[in-house]
C-alpha cells in the first residue's frame, strides 16, 4: 500500500517535516539523491527529495553574491575599482585565487584592481584576465560589464518555505 | 575513441558513489553506502584558519581521496593514482586510459562543473583551498570476494579513532564541541548579519547535495545498516538507530538555523540554543561511537587503531 506523504511525516523518529519540493531548486533541474529514513527506520536512498531549508541557505548565498556585486559596481561606477574586481565577484574569486589561475603574484593582481594600473595595463596581461573570465579582452578595456555567467536568481521562487 | 559499457548509479557522494560505480564496473557490488563505510567517509573538522570564500571550511567527511587511499590499502586491491602538474600530460593520460576502456574517476573542483565537459580540464585544475590538482584514479586490481568481516570493522575502527580519539580539538567529537562554543559567540564577535552568513555556511556544508542529507550521518546510517545484515551484528544496528537521531538533530540544528538567515526566528531560536543542539548531536555521536568501539573490542583478531 502507498503511504501519503503525511504518514511519512508522522512516522519519523523526530517528526521533522521533509518537504518534497520540485527539482527546480538549486541544481537547475539536476535531480538528487538523499537518504531518507523509511518507516522501519532503514535508510534508503531517495531520488528528487531536497529539503527546504538547504533552499533558504542556498538563496542566503545568492543573495550575498548579488549584494556584493551589486557594491563592487557601484565602487566601479565611481572609479574606485577597476573593472577587473567585477569579475572576480561573479567568478568568486579574490586576488588570491586569481594570482594563482594567472601565475602572478597576488601584489600584482591587488594592483591591478585600482583603475589607475588597470588602464595601463600590456595586451599580454589583460588577455589572461579574459580567458580565465570567458570575456574578450575589448570588454576588459572597455570596463563592459557583461552579465554573470550563472542565474544568480536561482531558486528566487522555492525561497518562500 | 571505443564507447565502455559503464553502468552508473547516481549517489549521493561524489567520492564513495564513484569508488562503488567502478568496483561495480569491475564485477564487484558493493554499494554506496559500503564503499562509504569501509573507506572511512565519516568524519567532522571545524578549520576556522582555512577560509573558502572568507568562510570557515567545516567539514562533515574525510578529505577528497581518503575512501580510494583507503582501498588501495586493502588486501586484493590495488589502485592507479596520479596527480599532475601539467594539464596536457592529464588530458593525454585520461584518453589514453579511456582508449583502453577503463572508467576512470576524477577529482575536480565543483566550481567549473556546470561548463562539462568543455572545461573539465579546467575543473579538474581549478586553485584555491584544498586543490584537486588533476587527480586520477582506477582500480588495476580487485579481490573476487571482498572479506566484509574485517573491511567493516577496519572501517568502522578508522572513523571511531578520527571522531573519538583525536588529540587535535577541531576533529570529532571535540571538534562539534569547539564548534558549538563558537558558534554562541558569532554574533557577538562578527555581528548580525556576518553571523547569520557563517551560520547558513554551516548548513550549506551540512546539506548540501553530495551529503545524503544530515552531514552523512544517514549515509553512515545506512552503511550501519548494510553491515549488521552482511555480519549478523545487531550492535550495529543499535549504533544506527542512534546515528539517524543524530542526524535528526543535525537537521532540527538546520531548520533552526534556516529560520534565523531568513529573518524569522520563533520564539526560542537564538545562538545559544543552536549551540545546545549541537552538543546534543556531539553526546549523541559520542555514545554511538563508544558502542562501536565495544562491538570492535569483541571481534576476533582485529587490532582498534
Amino acid at each position: 500500500m502507498e503511504t501519503s506523504f503525511w504518514d511519512f511525516v508522522l512516522s519519523r523518529p523526530q517528526g521533522i517535516i521533509r518537504h518534497q519540493a520540485s527539482e527546480e531548486d538549486v541544481t537547475g533541474g539536476i535531480a538528487t539523491v538523499s537518504y531518507v529514513a523509511g518507516e522501519d527506520g532503514k535508510q534508503e536512498l531517495k531520488s528528487g527529495i531536497m529539503w527546504y531549508p538547504v533552499n533558504i541557505v542556498n538563496r542566503q548565498a545568492w543573495d550575498e553574491i548579488d549584494r556584493r556585486v551589486e557594491l563592487t559596481r557601484e565602487k566601479i561606477a565611481a572609479g574606485k575599482m577597476s573593472c577587473l574586481c567585477y569579475y572576480m565577484v561573479i567568478n568568486h574569486m579574490d586576488t588570491g585565487l586569481l594570482a594563482k589561475y594567472t601565475g602572478q603574484s597576488r601584489l600584482v593582481v591587488f594592483l591591478h584592481t585600482i583603475p589607475f594600473f588597470f588602464k595601463r595595463l600590456g595586451v599580454g596581461t589583460l588577455q589572461k584576465y579574459a580567458e580565465i573570465f570567458a570575456v574578450e579582452p575589448e570588454d576588459l578595456r572597455q570596463g563592459r560589464l557583461g552579465p554573470p555567467v550563472y542565474d544568480t536568481s536561482q531558486g528566487k521562487q522555492h525561497a518562500g518555505h | 575513441m571505443q564507447g565502455i559499457d559503464f553502468q552508473h548509479a547516481q549517489s549521493a557522494h561524489c567520492e564513495s558513489g564513484v569508488c562503488s560505480n567502478l568496483l561495480n564496473h569491475e564485477g564487484l557490488n558493493v554499494s554506496e553506502a559500503m564503499a562509504f563505510g569501509i573507506g572511512g567517509g565519516l568524519f567532522f573538522g571545524y578549520f576556522p584558519f582555512i577560509r573558502m570564500h572568507g568562510l570557515p571550511l567545516i567539514t562533515y567527511r574525510a578529505a577528497a581521496g581518503t575512501i580510494f587511499k583507503r582501498f588501495s590499502r586493502m588486501p586484493g586491491f590495488s589502485l592507479y593514482r596520479k596527480q599532475f602538474r601539467s594539464r596536457e600530460q592529464a588530458v593525454v593520460e585520461l584518453d589514453e586510459a579511456l582508449s583502453r576502456s577503463i572508467p576512470v574517476g576524477l577529482q575536480t573542483g565543483v566550481f567549473w562543473l556546470p561548463y562539462f565537459p568543455k572545461d573539465m580540464t579546467r575543473a579538474r585544475f581549478a586553485s584555491g583551498a584544498l586543490a584537486p590538482k588533476g587527480k586520477m584514479y582506477y582500480f588495476t586490481q580487485v579481490p573476487e570476494q571482498i572479506e566484509y568481516q574485517r573491511l567493516i570493522a577496519d572501517g568502522i575502527g578508522f572513523v571511531r579513532k578520527m571522531m573519538l580519539g583525536s588529540p587535535f580539538f577541531l576533529i570529532g567529537i571535540k571538534g562539534i564541541r569547539f564548534l558549538a562554543n563558537r558558534l554562541e559567540q558569532w554574533p557577538r564577535k562578527l555581528g548580525k548579519d556576518n553571523a547569520d552568513l557563517h551560520l547558513g555556511h554551516v548548513v550549506r556544508m551540512q546539506e548540501e547535495i553530495g551529503t545524503g542529507g544530515g552531514g552523512f550521518r544517514f549515509m553512515y546510517a545506512a552503511f550501519l545498516q548494510e553491515s549488521a545484515e552482511k555480519l549478523g551484528a545487531p550492535a550495529l544496528k543499535e549504533s544506527a538507530s542512534l546515528l539517524t537521531y543524530s542526524g535528526d538533530l543535525w537537521r532540527q540544528f538546520a531548520v533552526i538555523a534556516a529560520r534565523i538567515c531568513k529573518g524569522r526566528a520563533r520564539k526560542g531560536d537564538s545562538y545559544e540554543a543552536m549551540a545546545e543542539k549541537l552538543r546534543e548531536c556531539a553526546a549523541f555521536e559520542q555514545q554511538v561511537f563508544s558502542g562501536l568501539e565495544q562491538w570492535l573490542k569483541a571481534q576476533p583478531q582485529i587490532d582498534i587503531r
